[in-house]
């Protein structure tokens, strides 16, 4: 058994209360994180754009997940409920990015804090190779998307979920889905005419 | 301007058929480490065994509270009833002077 060979007390609490609390679930600790860490890590590096970032976020999760998974009483899939721990822990990073830099604006005093919003060069692994300086330039975009329409846009174009399960997972109706990826698409729309636009002059 | 519009949209379909992006090939080795040094999260009887901790701590305070209110009570109205014989007394006295 797993247990005894990790030999690690705490994973064996974890995994003791899983089984405990959830019968059906037959998981064993190392098969749900390997069975699910791809789907955690790409929309974690989809919404972060920082591969040692989307990781940390990664491993958070899994550990919220071990920790609270007695609270899982299978109302809504594993899967739906793995996405919405995801994009929370995901939110709550990015939250706390901007508390830093509003905090480094205001430790400045006014010196020489850009203003602009600092969007480092990121390349998704995943994109083909002939759309890779599209793609470049498309996620910086969507890097500045507000945080529920990137939440919605990722999960709809990286994920390739429905926007029944993106509304199971973000808790929100279907028709606020709809808004959402809309306006997400107006958006990056609209800034990638204006990048174009300054690019070609 | 026609190749703005199409530019826009070839970058819009740049993320069509992407491929999911695998984390470290240790990535199960090091939640393991980490989750080692992770305190316990704290189970439901610790929980109940310090709001009952709580709560008698809040009823002593209130019951030691309420004890010495009595106590003060007691003397003030001892000092207030001795008080009270001399002043209608004194307000006789003044009002049948002035009269």
């Amino acid at each position: 058994m797993y247990l005894e060979r990790i030999g690690d007390r705490q994973a064996a609490l974890a995994l003791k209360q899983i089984v405990e609390d959830v019968p059906d679930l037959q998981y064993d600790l190392e098969k749900l994180v390997k069975e699910n860490q791809s789907k955690v890590y790409n929309v974690c590096l989809s919404i972060l754009q920082n591969p040692a970032d989307a990781e940390d976020i990664s491993q958070e999760v899994f550990m919220h997940i071990i920790s609270h998974i007695g609270q899982f009483r299978n109302q809504s899939e594993l899967s739906t409920w793995i996405y919405r721990v995801t994009v929370n822990k995901c939110l709550e990073e990015l939250r706390s990015r901007k508390r830093k830099k509003r905090w480094a604006r205001l430790v400045s005093l006014g010196g020489n804090f850009e203003e602009e919003v600092d969007v480092p060069h990121f390349e998704h692994p995943g994109v083909l190779l002939e759309n890779k300086e599209r793609a470049d330039i498309l996620f910086s975009m969507m890097a500045r998307l507000p945080d529920k329409q990137n939440v919605a846009f990722t999960l709809h174009r990286i994920e390739g979920l429905s926007y029944k399960e993106i509304s199971d997972v973000m808790k929100i109706s279907i028709s606020a889905v709809e808004s959402l990826i809309h306006r997400a698409k107006g958006n990056l729309q609209k800034s990638l005419k204006v990048f174009y636009q300054k690019q070609w002059l | 301007m026609k190749n703005l519009e199409e530019e826009i949209s070839k970058t819009l379909h740049s993320i069509d058929n992407i491929q999911r992006a695998d984390p470290g090939p240790f990535f199960y080795t090091r939640l393991s480490a980490k989750m080692e040094v992770r305190p316990m999260p704290l189970r439901w009887y610790w929980k109940v065994a310090m709001v009952a901790l709580l709560a008698f701590n809040v009823g002593s305070f209130v019951l030691i509270g309420n004890s010495n209110t009595e106590d003060t009570e007691d003397g003030l109205n001892d000092i207030s009833s001795e008080y009270l014989y001399y002043v209608p007394d004194y307000e006789l006295t003044f009002n049948e002077d002035m009269l």
